[in-house]
């Protein structure tokens, strides 16, 4: 198979070009699923709005003309359906009841493995709002600016930072209380 | 304080920071804790390890759309091949000669009444089909109301034998009773019987 750029990609899909498409959603997927994985601490939710996000980009890809990059493109449509995601999930079931685990087959020993090594990731993640956790993210998985975080996020850069001054903040408060 | 905040910004921008700076910010209390956060955030972040995307199904991300987009592209890709069909039609028969191509026109002119003729004979099976099977259905149809209607009539005459039947046993046991009672009325004394 030849290679093709993105944008030759990009354009393909555009034209409704399946292969195409496949390809773009493979290149995107794995960055996608571990930031969804981050951000609701489940691997099934994060399967759920990987998969959300994925039909929004492709319902939305006649839109796209490459003012900003695809990357940050994509991720806008990401975080949008991640808050759409987040609050739909509180409304339903708080994160605190949130269960372990919900996979019942072969997923179900891996998902366990996963929850464990990240579970203090987890915790710190829960224990911000969903806005400070998505700039700790931008800004420390995703080693964003903060003007890139604020162009992603469409907020100021002065947003950004006292966002993310917040979450250090919090985590801050949080540890003491867990170290008594 | 402003400059501990820049400073403190340019840690978090990853850009390059002297060791004199970066004492100044774990000199003061309040960066020296947000600088303890953000590397405890930073070392969750390296010691973070990517997970496997799980199987699934990436094409369930198309939507109705794709299935539209490949229906044109089908019929963009029909169109072409057909102007190319016609392109080669056109442009073969001029790298021949003359005689070659008033044989192939003749060839194909034959070709085409064969089919024609073809096409006709089929169009009269179809037609004489049409009409055997409309006068079927007529015939077919007939039979259902005659057969219906023979039916409806031997139901009423079963019906009608049945209700007269009925009457004349009605009339029977009726005559029987009054027959009763005219005896009875002849067998009576005639101080009994009422006088109007």
């Amino acid at each position: 198979m030849f290679f093709q750029s993105q944008e030759t990609l990009i354009q393909k899909a555009q034209q409704g070009n399946k292969r195409a498409w496949i390809k773009l959603v493979k290149q995107y997927e794995s960055h996608v699923y571990n930031h969804c994985l981050r951000m609701l601490s489940n691997p099934d939710d994060a399967m759920d709005l990987m998969q959300e996000v994925f039909i929004s980009v492709y319902k939305s890809l006649p839109n796209f003309r490459g003012d900003a990059s695809f990357n940050t493109w994509v991720f806008q449509i990401v975080h949008r359906r991640g808050v759409e995601f987040y609050r739909r999930r509180r409304i339903y079931q708080p994160l605190d009841d949130t269960p372990e685990q919900t996979c019942k087959h072969g997923e179900l020993e891996h998902n366990q493995i996963v929850q464990l090594e990240h579970n203090q990731l987890k915790v710190m993640m829960n224990n911000l709002p969903w806005e400070q956790r998505l700039v700790v993210e931008l800004k420390f998985f995703q080693h964003c600016t903060f003007d890139e975080i604020a162009l992603q996020l469409d907020i100021s850069t002065n947003t950004a930072k006292s966002r993310l001054y917040s979450a250090l903040g919090k985590l801050k408060v949080h540890l003491e209380a867990v170290d008594g | 304080m402003a400059n501990l905040d820049a400073l403190f910004e340019q840690w978090l921008e990853g850009k390059p920071m002297t060791d004199e700076a970066l004492e100044q910010l774990k000199a003061s209390p309040q960066y020296s804790v947000m600088l303890a956060q953000a590397q405890r955030w930073q070392a969750q972040s390296r010691d973070y390890k990517q997970q496997h995307v799980p199987d699934w199904n990436r094409s369930s991300t198309l939507g109705v759309k794709a299935r539209y987009n490949n229906q044109s592209n089908s019929a963009t890709w029909a169109v072409a091949a057909s102007i190319i069909v016609c392109a080669l039609l056109f442009l073969v028969p001029h790298k021949n000669d003359q005689d070659e191509l008033s044989v192939q026109l003749a060839k194909q002119t034959t070709l085409l009444q064969s089919q024609q003729k073809q096409i006709d004979q089929l169009q009269n099976i179809i037609s004489a089909q049409n009409e055997l099977q409309q006068q079927y259905m007529y015939q077919l149809t007939k039979e259902a109301i005659a057969t219906g209607r023979v039916e409806r009539q031997e139901d009423i005459n079963s019906l009608i034998s049945y209700i007269k039947t009925q009457r004349a046993q009605d009339h029977a046991y009726l005559r029987m009773q009054l027959n009763d009672i005219a005896e009875q009325v002849q067998a009576q004394p005639m101080a009994a019987i009422a006088k109007n």
